[in-house]
């Protein structure tokens, strides 16, 4: 999984500190989404929607290797 | 996504404070330098082979070895070795199921895959023990056994930690 949280993040202009604020969690966690290390739980990324304003698929989006057939 | 079962951050320094005393205790039995405390114990189970001298003749003498099988029985015993054991075991398992003063949900995966890492290390190794060491090396290599689990964990998910942080010095 891919996200844009680290341009999300420039647009909005905070730090990876204040989006730890707003979201309750460590600066690792934000450092590790951001350095596609770590998957977050649902509530975590709906949670960060949440504070960017924007739906999660704006923000997480499958890649090649995560694709299912439909 | 929190484990319940996790004691409060305060308790860290006191598990390094049993730790550092017990781990040194180890070390110094390790090398031979043991003081005796005699203590009378509730031994649950106590199995121990007994040898007597049997005088069957004048010059004839035999030794004889009976198996002693305790239960439920008050025995008096050296207890220096126990004593280090609990102390090392109880502070190893506050290390290990301490919470960190930030713990997450990131911080929770690092914890499992963590613990998934030690065991599989830990048993790698105690397989190795089986098949390659034998006679007394075994059971000192089973004695270090009993902590090894938790002494794996407590690195690999500190050195985690530390590179996670130390990373974090380079972003903004």
């Amino acid at each position: 999984m891919k996200n844009n949280l680290k341009v999300e993040r420039a647009i909005k202009n905070i730090t990876q500190e204040e989006l730890a604020k707003l979201i309750g969690v460590s600066r690792q966690t934000i450092n590790a989404m951001e350095l596609c290390k770590y998957v977050p739980s649902t509530v975590l990324a709906l949670k960060i929607a949440k504070v960017f304003g924007k739906n999660i698929e704006d923000i997480f989006t499958l890649e090649d290797a995560d694709k299912i057939n439909i | 996504m929190i484990s319940k079962f996790l004691l409060p951050n305060k308790v860290k320094t006191v598990g390094w404070l049993l730790f550092v005393p017990s781990f040194i205790m180890g070390v110094l039995w390790l090398s031979n330098i043991k003081f005796e405390v005699q203590s009378p114990v509730l031994a649950v189970w106590s199995k121990a082979n007994e040898v007597s001298v049997k005088n069957i003749h004048e010059n004839d003498i035999k030794l004889e070895t009976t198996e002693s099988n305790k239960f439920f029985k008050v025995i008096t015993k050296d207890i220096y070795n126990d004593i280090i054991a609990v102390t090392l075991l109880v502070s190893l398992l506050i290390l290990t199921f301490v919470k960190e003063k930030n713990e997450d949900e990131y911080i929770s995966k690092i914890r499992l895959d963590s613990l998934v890492w030690a065991t599989q290390i830990n048993f790698i190794l105690l397989l190795l023990t089986i098949i390659f060491v034998f006679k007394d090396s075994f059971t000192t290599i089973m004695i270090f056994n009993m902590f090894t689990t938790l002494i794996l964990f407590i690195i690999r998910f500190n050195v985690v930690l530390y590179l996670n942080r130390r990373q974090l010095g380079n972003e903004k």
